[in-house]
């Protein structure tokens, strides 16, 4: 039965659009069916991240009220096979998402559709949209900046996470949580200018899922409609890649955490952070 | 995309100039701009040119401009050949 994943954060703009959309592009080529859904509601942006928004007709909420079907609804990725889209409404607001409606959406998606992923696109904040978003999750994974608001509104996600999830009320085993750091500069790290991995790691306490540098690419891709992890040539798409094959359960070394400026015998003698990480 | 690039037939194009397109569409279709039953409109025409031709969506535009205080609903579809 597929999985479910929240891309989530509490704070906005730290990369939560452009995790999903390089997570399901990054699942479908690996070959799983993925679907990924746009719970923000009102503001839609996926659509724009994914290239697909000239295609949408229906969405999330048409779909939830009866007013189209799935099979209408889902956009049907043009490069990738096994890539799903189900964008959120734009002229709605997140009252229009009803507990009732996003169970009975998921479970077609699960038990209809047969998806292997369902990736939901968290909206910012701890309303409504958020906290359906991560309602029925199986995994979460919580995307920080290297900032003080920015880790402070994760630890709050990690308590609504621990607490209000279906999981969590109905005491089953417990949601699986991963920290994902973006727009990581390690050259701001070294000058001090900017929390480090292991500051943020030392205070969220969660498996870490990856280090995604701040990079040019990731303005080109939105730019462009194509998800960055297609670019693999960019740092920023290859950190994806690495992020997903661990999402997997292998075990990749961590790139990208190491200012590159430094000298040879520095870096010679640097630990490199590595650690497993299971799903 | 600079004059000697495109007389050197270079078919690169701006991410800028691309992303500039993209929105004009999005604005002309479902902006401010536009009456908020443009959507459902565009669906239902969707719907009716579906019953005599499988076109992609993408290939129906359905948009409004303003000129002065004249208003023209233009509809616009790409047929397969
Ligand atoms: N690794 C990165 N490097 C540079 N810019 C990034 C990176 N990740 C996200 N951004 C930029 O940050 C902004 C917010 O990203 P977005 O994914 O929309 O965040 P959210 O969905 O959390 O609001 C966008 O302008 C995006 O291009
Ligand atoms: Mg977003």
């Amino acid at each position: 039965m597929a999985k479910i994943v929240v891309v989530t954060s509490g704070k906005g703009g730290v990369g939560k659009t452009t995790t999903s959309a390089a997570l399901s592009a990054g699942l479908a080529t690996r070959g799983y069916k993925t679907c990924v859904i746009d719970f923000d509601v009102g503001l839609r942006n996926l659509d724009l991240i994914m290239g697909c928004e000239r295609r949408v007709i229906y969405d999330f909420i048409n779909v939830i009220h009866g007013e189209a079907n799935l099979n209408q609804a889902l956009i049907k990725d043009k490069r990738i096979d096994n890539l799903y889209i189900l964008p959120a409404s734009q002229t709605r607001d997140k009252d229009a998402l009803t507990t009732e409606g996003v169970s009975k959406v998921l479970n077609l998606l699960q038990d209809k559709f047969e998806f292997d992923y369902i990736i939901c696109d968290s909206p910012a904040g701890i309303e409504k949209g958020a906290y359906l978003a991560m309602h029925f999750a199986d995994t979460a994974i919580v995307v920080t900046n290297p900032e003080v608001s920015s880790v402070r509104d994760s630890d709050r996600i990690l308590g609504m996470l621990s607490s209000r999830t279906q999981r969590a009320c109905e005491s089953l085993e417990p949601i699986k949580e991963f920290l994902l750091l973006t727009r990581y500069s390690p050259e701001r790290v070294e000058k001090g200018e900017m929390l480090s991995l292991d500051d943020v790691k030392d205070i969220l306490q969660i498996p870490l899922l990856g280090v995604i540098p701040e990079s040019r690419a990731v303005l080109k891709a939105s730019n462009m409609g194509v998800p960055v992890i297609l670019d693999q040539e960019s740092d920023a798409g290859q950190a994806y890649t690495d992020a997903i094959a661990r999402f997997l359960g292998e075990d990749t070394p961590m790139r990208f955490v190491d200012n590159k400026k430094k000298g040879l015998l520095k870096r010679l003698f640097s630990t490199r952070a590595k650690e497993k990480v299971t799903t | 995309m600079t004059l000697l690039a495109r007389l050197l037939g270079k078919t690169t194009v701006a991410p800028a100039s691309v992303a500039r397109d993209r929105l004009r569409v999005i604005v002309e279709q479902t902006g401010s701009a536009s009456p908020d039953y443009l959507p459902e409109l565009r669906r239902d025409i969707l719907d009716a040119i579906a019953r005599y031709i499988s076109i992609p969506s993408e290939d129906v535009n359905v948009t409004v401009t303003r000129d002065g205080n004249e208003a023209v609903l233009e509809l616009n579809v790409a047929l397969p050949e």
